[in-house]
């Protein structure tokens, strides 16, 4: 048979961001497989040199309008950990519960919106509206929910407002979190819906499995989003959050404008699925049982399953979620004023993002003038692994159908719920 | 942004200098894609302030229903940000959640380049654009009737 594939897929579409698809075969023979990345850079290392302290997180909030509250957070613990700032346990509680909110807002979009049409047939949420309404109207609902949850705590729905070094600028009514509590318990029944379509629309992703490295945050007892070490699935060997940029190991590559990374092989991957490969058997039991009925064990290597691990943490947030709340009421909401000094130093600020580990460094003189910065985000660690799957991949399925090549490896891309705006940095190239 | 940015410019300069109106809300949402479902889910009444290319010259400010026009935008699909407002709202009335009224004020942009203010065309009408939001939140002697405002 003699058969060419000849994809040159300038963007993908439903990810956030720029990236192109290049393939070439000839008689079967792949002769080319790229995931490019030719997104602009943003310069924001070079946007916070000379700021003060206390601006960085409004700055690098912007990054991203979809991981916004993260990127605050992980600048937050970067500059609380450089001029040594601690904060009350209460603090610590409302920013993880913050931070949940974004999880179930960003989750949600990415599953409902912009996969369910791949699963589905369709080449956007907006024919699911008449063909599925009541599956739509249940996203909105969750989604509309995560909204409201990170505007209750940050302030605004994105880029948050009252999380300052050292505490919250504004703190909740115990009356808010009261009807925040109310409406996660109501939104469960919501989710087992997803849950439920969601599984009888998992048998259509791709059997694709490739061993891989995973890594994330691992923190005894909890299933972690906020606190820990960085683990990966290849060694029990853990490392402090400041060794960061012994992990990552940036490097560049010809076909992006992104950097790539790579720790114990040649590419790794995070995400929902890293996190759950990590901390599955620290889910709370609904979470759990949602995972064990949609098929996702421990040790998956498939990279479609992102999507289904990102469902299972959408009920892991809100179970965990009315718990932290049922903490925080329980002591009462204690008024507190942050009031951080500057100091001179250097720190890491380490927090997972939905779409993976996320790590800020700032570097500080004694007036909390900024001096540079350093931001690794998730998407840059996944692009060398979605080359590696492509690569895999690619030759499994070279003798379909060319569109069928294609929308495969945009549902691959897809998967890894890509953020490519944010994952680049400066760099010349010219594409061959 | 250049004129694309008049909507900012009108609920700045309507909220700092003649709010606050009773029970209205006077928000900049940005570039909300599928999240301006939940700004207008159930309101009363929506009044939506952006720019609009509809072939007329710059500053020139039409006002008009969801009914009274059509969209012609071509979407890319590149972005999550990106958005027709008609199929937002339409996808708000099948979900039965729409505002009871919902009015557009479109503007004609005579700048839409890389930049940090509006055009001399737009900015010279500013007042014009904020007295007509200001009827048409108080409902004085003003319906959308998709003519340039008297």
């Amino acid at each position: 048979m003699s058969k060419t594939v000849d994809i040159n897929e300038q963007h993908v579409t439903r990810v956030e961001g720029h990236g192109n698809i290049r393939v070439r075969a000839s008689d079967g023979a792949v002769e080319q497989v790229e995931w490019q990345v030719p997104e602009a850079p943003r310069f924001f290392e070079a946007m916070v040199r000379g700021r003060d302290y206390q601006d960085i997180q409004t700055i690098v909030s912007r990054i991203c309008g979809i991981c916004s509250v993260t990127h605050s957070l992980a600048a937050i613990k970067a500059i609380e950990a450089a001029m040594g700032i601690s904060v009350s346990e209460q603090t610590d509680k409302l920013r993880i519960l913050t931070h949940y909110g974004e999880q179930l807002e960003s989750h949600s979009l990415h599953v409902g919106y912009l996969v369910a049409p791949d699963l589905l047939g369709v080449n956007s949420v907006l024919p699911l509206v008449e063909s599925h309404p009541d599956v739509v109207k249940t996203i909105i609902r969750i989604h509309r929910l995560g909204n409201d949850w990170m505007e209750l705590l940050g302030g605004r729905r994105t880029h948050p407002v009252t999380l300052r070094p050292g505490g919250f600028g504004k703190l909740p009514r115990e009356s808010e979190l009261k009807k925040l509590r109310n409406d996660l318990e109501n939104i469960i029944p919501d989710l087992k819906t997803v849950a439920q379509v969601i599984g009888d629309l998992a048998p259509k992703l791709p059997a694709f499995n490739r061993d891989t490295e995973y890594i994330s945050l691992l923190n005894e007892g909890e299933y972690s989003f906020y606190h820990g070490r960085i683990a990966s699935t290849d060694t029990e060997e853990t490392k402090d959050v400041d060794e960061f940029e012994s992990v990552v190991n940036e490097y560049v590559s010809p076909q992006s404008t992104a950097k790539w990374t790579r720790w114990h092989r040649d590419a790794y991957a995070v995400g929902a699925l890293a996190r759950f490969n990590l901390n599955a058997e620290e889910l709370k039991p609904l979470a759990k049982e949602t995972a064990q009925n949609l098929g996702l064990t421990q040790g998956c290597c498939n990279p479609f399953m992102n999507n289904v691990a990102q469902v299972v943490e959408c009920v892991q947030v809100v179970e965990h979620g009315i718990e932290l709340l049922d903490d925080v009421l329980s002591q009462g909401i204690e008024e507190e004023v942050p009031a951080p000094k500057p100091a001179p130093g250097t720190g890491v600020g380490c927090v997972e993002a939905p779409r993976g580990i996320l790590f800020h460094k700032y570097s500080f003189d004694e007036h909390g003038v900024c001096q540079g910065g350093n931001i690794c985000i998730p998407t840059n660690q996944n692009h060398a692994n979605i080359q590696k799957d492509f690569e895999s991949f690619v030759p499994q399925i070279i003798d379909r159908d060319q569109e069928e090549v294609r929308l495969l490896l945009e549902m691959l891309v897809r998967s890894y719920d890509p953020c490519i705006s944010c994952s680049t940095h400066y760099l010349n190239v010219d594409f061959v | 942004m250049g004129d694309d940015g008049i909507g900012v410019h009108v609920v700045r300069e309507l909220a700092a200098e003649h709010g606050p109106f009773p029970d209205t809300e006077i928000s900049d949402l940005g570039t909300p894609g599928m999240a301006l479902l939940h700004s207008i889910a159930e309101r009363h009444k929506v009044i939506l302030v952006d720019c609009a290319d509809f072939d007329q010259p710059a500053g020139t400010c039409r006002c008009f229903s969801p009914e009274q026009a059509h969209s012609v935008k071509k979407m890319s699909g590149f972005s999550l940000h990106e958005g027709d407002l008609f199929q937002i709202l339409k996808i708000s009335r099948d979900l039965g959640e729409a505002p009871s009224e919902t009015i557009l004020v479109g503007i004609q942009p005579g700048n839409v380049s890389p930049k940090e203010r509006l055009s001399p065309a737009v900015t010279k009408q500013m007042n014009d654009y904020v007295n007509l939001l200001k009827k048409l939140i108080c409902n004085t002697d003003c319906r959308p009737c998709g003519n340039p405002p008297k």
